[in-house]
């Protein structure tokens, strides 16, 4: 790498090549600020809600972890006392940045964790050669380093439309480990301060959905079945990593009755039923997203890490990053692209190493060829390729996201010319700003980022209805008994009070409804009573699936219901 | 290896296949629905029909000429062409796997081959593990591939392979991969990953790869030779249908990917295998062209954009493969740690003859118990063999054809599938009446919906008119027409009004409506009247069995009628039957009105009895 000096200039002049696409990710939420994800926009919801004092999974339902309430709590909070302070900034706009401020963060973390360890590496190469298991490890080191960053920033900008959902949090915290650890494999360690740090980050990572632990189990595996060095495990970041799990776990089971119950007895359980059996709706090729762009890619990372993988150890490492990603993918079982963003960084990460390595193999070649004595030339060659690459896919991505919206403009303004309403004009219409809501829909979308972004209260207890039709497997399999019966009967005297009472001003079916059979019947005719159809259907529409728009299973039109006068507020 | 050792590998390939042919010995009607319909074209080759002119299908021809050997041999040997067919295919497996183990044994040096063992084995046990796969294309790609493979892994080291055994395997290969073009794009891949490993051009010319070249230009110069007619057709209606239609039965992809354990069990294995193997490819030369090959049948498999699970097979059998040679890796590895290298070929021969005996135990056990289950096996007399086999083999339709129609009746099934028309009828021994083995016009009618060309909407007319002529011509016994969206689609177009005036409606399931034909309908009726029963089994409607088993009457009986008029026959058509002709014939022709008639009456009953029974 070589003197002090040059470390740092590298680093430099990698975080500068690093602000083209942070910079287009920046712009692009400056500009589309109401482009968030709808797991995110429900997520701050419920932090709002938890704010208010309400208590999770029993007032309002989301499955997600206690920590990601909490930690959106925080950022809600500080934009409202902003905006107390007279500072003209919204939530729908505040948290995006603060969530942007985490990219910069992950990034700066990572350039912290390489830039040490290649210091490290550099002092210990010139005490002693290290038993050399790649052919050329300085170089090979900042090609991981150049991988791992631009595969992180470029990731960022790639899911912009899943910007914030859970998966792109956990993107952001476990790239530092994935470097922090993939030197330490080669042992390289960084100071235990820094590591620490990098494992409280990576726990929160792995703490913010069920089965994100085993995608650091499964790294560390493949990691120490590669360099045979299990006793790497005993490290600081481990040991940070393993604390905050512990204090993460310690303080789920103290989490106080009724929510105690809530969550380990009604939330956990279903989550993991949802696992473990597939939606029947999912049945036709636009059914889910068609993310075979992914697929394609994860094989050709695949055929090129098979294809070099002898040689040079990241080949191995990324793809262990690549294939957890896709289990998490089959795993949730629903087909979005939130689910495949870490597949994507192993993939982009995988391609970038690739050409560099192609490059750098190319200007070997060039400069034995030309016989130049001075290593200048071929750097500057190098960066150039590598700054190239970087402005190239950014425009690249840029081009694609541009591509998507005007898809989706498009189809919008070719249905609405047909006299098709969009729910957003229909909600609009049917409500004012702090009305309450309800959207009896499967999926998140599209209920948010609607309701957040309109400022409509979510009505109901459940802030999506999932559960819903879980309850209809359940019943149909005869299962729902014990707790699960306990969760089922708190869960539709909720929705009964909702129609019931005079909470819902706007209630919006999805077609079909996920009430179950039994229930059915009865829930329709409480909002018959209780509601008058608008007379139009509003919709969601999506261009052939794709993002920004995406959904699973059917798209009709949701029904719109407007609570009758005599009953209503 | 020693010499004992190897014999003991060899015994325990042998177990294995044995106990297969033992299998399907027991199940010699039991296909699934691609391979029955591949051995019903290649019995309308046999008959001089042309493939997509004679008969619709859009896949390249050659797995329907590679059938003709099973159907021949079926032929030959009298026993139905499915159990030929598996017979073919085991005996196929079972010479991939020894020439693989003749080639690993003979070129290979004693450690490389004691890694490579447990490969070959993985790779045995699966190619004859197939039970609803067998026979498919990939799986005969896989099986005709496994030689080839181990070939050119050694050709690639350097070694010197005989002539013979390079002619042999590239032979072999070079079929299995002109069944699918991504065949050979999957091979090329694994050639691509053997050349970055090897760096050595010189090793791409060589005698297997020329056969397989042979093979590809002997295939492209046959099928030149094939009718102008039969390429017009090909290219001007198969090939379109297939490119703008085929997105009709195309799933949404995590659908294909983890609807069920079909699915989710395969990516699962992928998914924990390959990151093993990428970690250990260094250590060996065989894990980056498996890891590549079944990579590449994961793109073949989305590509394809249908939820065909046999489509991915070959990832399947390269992630088993993978496995075999992990475990060889890691047996090789732990017998050199405690000092007992020289132990491990017989370790390894012993465990593998372990595991092939009680998989092929378990097997037996498991057939045993299925039998004890099925009370009372299938009289395959009903379908034109001799022996039984279980009932539960068949698909439920094979029971309402045999219901419906006599031995040597045509049935059509217009279905959107393939499944289940075939593999009933070809299980039911009954003639195909139509030239579309499954119902091309969900396809078309998706095409015209798409772009409003008139194209598709001639093509769906000449589709029908297709079916009308057939069942004018072919005048099959019943009709089953799927229902809902097909029931629609021919109704569309007048289909029953025009060409189905002769039929009715005899009763229908969730699934199809049953239409059978007017004044023909076959099924036994000559309750308890010996005459009618011998002019029944003379004329080949009924077996001795069924009628005995119907009239109540003694099979000694039946038989003993059966022979005197047999020897009354012969007796009256050597004196007389020249004078009498005319008179006979008529006669013949009022019996098998009165027959008919009271077949007809006798199925109405039968079928309002059913239905009383269900109300």
């Amino acid at each position: 790498m070589g003197s002090g000096s040059t470390k740092n200039s590298f680093f430099l002049w990698l975080g500068l090549i690093c602000l083209a696409p942070l910079t287009c990710l920046f712009l692009d939420l400056w500009q589309y600020p109401r482009l968030i994800a709808g797991g995110l926009a429900m997520r701050i919801v419920a932090a709002n809600l938890l704010i208010k004092g309400e208590l999770p999974y029993y007032d309002f339902w989301d499955w997600s972890q206690p920590i990601v309430f909490e930690l959106l709590k925080y950022p809600y909070m500080l934009c409202t006392t902003l905006q107390t302070m007279q500072v003209p900034i919204t939530h729908a706009v505040f948290i995006p940045l603060v969530i942007f401020g985490l990219v910069i963060g992950s990034a700066i973390l990572t350039i912290a964790v390489c830039s040490q360890a290649l210091g490290v590496a550099e002092s210990d190469s010139a005490v002693n050669s290290r038993d050399s298991e790649d052919i050329d490890e300085p170089n090979n080191y900042r090609n991981f380093v150049i991988s791992c960053l631009l595969g992180l920033v470029l990731t960022t900008l790639i899911a912009r439309f899943d910007f914030g959902d859970l998966q792109y949090l956990f993107l952001l915290t476990i790239v530092p480990w994935f470097a922090l650890r993939w030197f330490a494999h080669k042992q390289i360690k960084v100071q235990p301060l820094l590591a620490a740090l990098v494992g409280i980050v990576a726990a929160i990572g792995a703490c913010l959905d069920l089965p994100y632990i085993f995608v650091f189990v499964i790294l560390e595996l493949i990691l120490s079945l590669q360099s045979g060095r299990w006793r790497c495990i005993l490290s600081s970041e481990w040991l940070a990593f393993m604390l905050t799990i512990a204090g993460n776990l310690l303080f789920l089971s103290q989490l106080p009755e009724p929510v105690h119950t809530a969550f380990w007895r009604w939330s956990m359980p279903l989550k993991w039923l949802n696992y473990s059996i597939f939606d029947s709706m999912i049945y036709a090729s636009q059914a889910c997203p068609n993310r075979a762009d992914i697929i394609y890619g994860m094989v050709a990372a695949g055929i090129v890490s098979f294809l070099l993988g002898k040689k040079y150890s990241i080949f191995v490492a990324l793809p262990s990053l690549m294939f957890s990603g896709f289990a998490l993918y089959l795993l949730e079982g629903q087909g979005s692209s939130h689910d495949l963003i870490l597949t994507i960084f192993a993939i982009t990460a995988t391609f970038v190493s690739t050409i560099l390595l192609a490059s750098e193999k190319l200007l070997a070649r060039l400069a034995l060829n030309s016989k130049t004595e001075s290593d200048k030339k071929p750097k500057f060659a190098y960066h150039s390729i590598v700054l190239i690459l970087t402005l190239v896919s950014t425009t690249a991505i840029w081009q694609a996201l541009e591509h998507d919206r005007a898809n989706l403009q498009n189809c919008i303004s070719v249905n609405c010319s047909k006299g098709n309403e969009q729910l957003e004009t229909l909600l609009e219409q049917t409500s004012k700003v702090g009305d309450n809501v309800t959207v009896i829909s499967q999926n998140i979308e599209p209920a948010y980022p609607l309701l957040f972004l309109s400022g409509r209260k979510p009505g109901g207890y459940l802030l999506w209805n999932r559960p819903l039709w879980l309850f209809a497997w359940l019943k149909a399999h005869s299962q729902l008994t014990g707790s699960m019966k306990d969760f089922y009967d708190h869960t539709y005297a909720n929705i009964r009070s909702e129609l019931e009472q005079n909470q819902t001003k706007v209630l919006i079916l999805s077609n079909p409804e996920p009430f179950d059979s039994l229930e059915h019947e009865h829930y329709l005719r409480a909002i018959k009573q209780n509601f008058s159809e608008l007379g139009k259907d509003g919709n969601f529409f999506s261009y052939k699936n794709h993002q920004p728009r995406e959904y699973t299973g059917y798209n009709f039109a949701y029904r719109f219901l407007v609570r009758r006068k005599d009953k209503g507020i | 290896m020693n010499r004992i050792s190897l014999i003991i590998v060899y015994a325990s390939f042998a177990i294995m296949i044995v106990g297969k042919f033992i299998f399907w010995h027991g199940h010699p009607l039991l296909a699934s629905s691609d391979q029955a319909a591949y051995l019903e074209m290649a019995e309308l080759i046999t008959t001089g029909k042309l493939p997509y002119l004679d008969f619709f299908e859009w896949n390249p021809p050659l797995i329907m000429y590679l059938n003709l050997i099973p159907v021949w041999l079926a032929k030959l040997a009298h026993i139905p062409a499915i159990e030929a067919f598996n017979y073919a295919v085991i005996t196929l497996c079972a010479f991939s796997a020894f020439i693989s183990l003749h080639i690993a044994s003979k070129y290979m040096n004693k450690q490389q081959f004691l890694v490579i063992l447990p490969l070959l084995f993985a790779a045995a046990f699966f190619n004859q593990n197939q039970t609803i796969n067998i026979g498919e294309r990939e799986h005969l790609f896989v099986i005709c591939y496994l030689p080839f493979f181990i070939l050119r892994g050694l050709a690639w080291q350097g070694q010197q392979i005989s002539k013979f055994d390079a002619v042999i395997s590239g032979l072999i290969a070079g079929f299995g991969m002109a069944l699918k073009p991504q065949f050979a794009a999957s091979v090329a891949l694994v050639e691509l990953c053997f050349y970055c490993q090897f760096k050595t051009l010189k090793t791409f010319v060589r005698p297997e790869m020329m056969m397989v070249l042979l093979v590809f230009v002997l295939y492209i110069f046959a099928l030149l030779l094939l009718p102008p007619s039969v390429w017009d057709c090909y290219l001007h209606q198969v090939v379109p249908l297939y490119i703008s239609g085929l997105s009709y039965s195309s799933r949404a992809i995590i659908y294909m990917l983890r609807a069920d354990p079909n699915f989710y069990i395969y990516f699962v294995h992928l998914l924990v295998t390959l990151p093993i193997a990428l970690v250990y490819s260094r250590y060996n030369q065989w894990i980056a062209p498996l890891g590549i090959f079944s990579l590449s049948f994961v793109f073949h498999y989305i590509y394809g954009d249908q939820a065909w699970p046999y489509r991915f097979m070959p990832m399947t059998a390269a992630l088993f493969m993978l496995d075999g040679l992990l475990i060889g890796m890691l047996v090789k590895t732990l017998f050199k740690r405690i000092g007992l290298s020289e132990m491990t070929g017989m370790a390894l021969s012993i465990a593998l003859f372990a595991t092939a005996s009680y998989f092929t135990y378990n097997e037996f056990t498991v057939e045993n118990n299925n039998r004890a289950i099925n009370s009372k096996p299938f009289d395959m007399a009903k379908v034109g063999y001799q022996g039984s086999c279980l009932g539960s083999d068949f698909d439920p339709l094979v029971f309402s054809i045999l219901s419906q129609t006599k031995i040597d009746d045509s049935v059509i099934f217009i279905g959107n599938g393939i499944d289940p028309g075939f593999p009933a009828i070809l299980q039911s021994g009954r003639k195909l009446g139509s030239r579309y083995l499954f119902c091309t016009l969900p396809y078309i009618d998706h095409c015209s919906r798409q772009s409003k060309e008139p194209r598709w909407s001639e093509m769906a007319e000449s589709v029908i008119n297709n079916y009308g002529q057939d069942i004018m011509k072919n005048k099959p016994a019943v009709i089953f027409v799927q229902q809902r969206q097909m029931d629609e689609l021919l109704d569309q177009h007048h289909f029953f009004e025009r060409f189905m005036s002769n039929y009715e409606l005899a009763g229908e399931t969730d699934l199809y409506k049953v239409w059978t034909r007017t004044g023909t309908k076959g099924s036994f009726s000559g309750r308890g009247e010996p005459t009618q029963i011998i002019i029944d089994i003379l004329a080949k409607r009924i077996t001795v069995e069924e009628a005995a088993l119907e009239s109540g009457y003694e099979r000694e009986k039946i038989e003993r009628w059966l022979y005197l008029a047999r020897q009354a026959l012969s007796h009256a058509v050597s004196k007389h039957a020249s004078d009498r002709q005319l008179e006979i014939d008529e006669e013949i022709r009022k019996l098998n009105e009165n027959i008919n008639q009271l077949k007809i009456e006798n199925a109405e009953l039968k079928l309002k009895l059913e239905k009383n029974k269900v109300n």
